[in-house]
């Protein structure tokens, strides 16, 4: 058997463990920190703004300054090093997969039975996870 | 799954760091795998019984 490291998890978890690099979280969090701000200076929430920046920049701070003596927490920046820990982000992803799944459609069964205006948003979210789910399982079943 | 993981690697004098460094894989998964809240992959576990000199199934106990 090779010697090379195996390399973690499926062909979806190396891709986008590959493309996020050792730096994508991190940015993205400040990226959405930063979008937060200029939302809320766009809507004259400068408070709101700052306050979304802060907690963005806060939780990379703790993703960075954790991830050598935490698996929770280096799993979170997104570099699974081995089979397990790929499992792990599978796993975790799933769950998180499976309870929006569940809130879109309580919340769009509550919205219609309320008349609410957000009845065609809801429904559309929740046409969206329902196809990419039951697409995501013939594509995974066939790829075995 | 049962395993002699633990044994093994204590006969061999390694930490769970060593034999997850040699393994290529965390101290996490070594300490998963001796308490049998994680079964290994098969390579991975062909990969943990030829690096003591074993077999899967004598490694591993379904």
């Amino acid at each position: 058997m090779s010697d090379e490291k195996h390399e973690p998890g499926s062909t979806a978890t190396r891709t986008v463990s590959r493309a996020a690099g050792e730096h994508g979280v991190p940015a993205v969090g400040i990226g959405i920190g930063v979008l937060y701000l200029i939302l809320g200076i766009a809507r004259g929430q400068v408070g709101q703004g700052l306050i979304g920046l802060a907690i963005m920049l806060a939780y990379v701070a703790l993703l960075l300054g954790l991830r050598r003596r935490s698996e929770t927490a280096q799993l979170l920046n997104g570099r699974p090093t081995d089979e397990r820990q790929a499992q792990v982000l599978l796993q975790a992803s799933a769950l998180t997969g499976q309870v929006l799944a569940a809130v879109l459609v309580g919340a769009f069964l509550v919205s219609l039975a309320a008349d609410s205006r957000y009845t065609a948003v809801l429904s559309g979210l929740a046409a969206v996870t329902g196809v990419t789910f039951v697409a995501g399982t013939a594509w995974f079943s066939r790829r075995g | 799954m049962r395993n002699d993981v633990r044994s093994l690697r204590g006969a061999l004098g390694l930490s769970q760091a060593a034999l997850g460094e040699q393994l290529g894989v965390s101290r996490q998964t070594v300490i998963a795998i001796e308490n049998g809240r994680y079964d290994p992959s098969l390579p991975l576990a062909i990969k943990i019984a030829r690096f003591f000199g074993s077999t899967v199934e004598e490694v591993f106990h379904v």
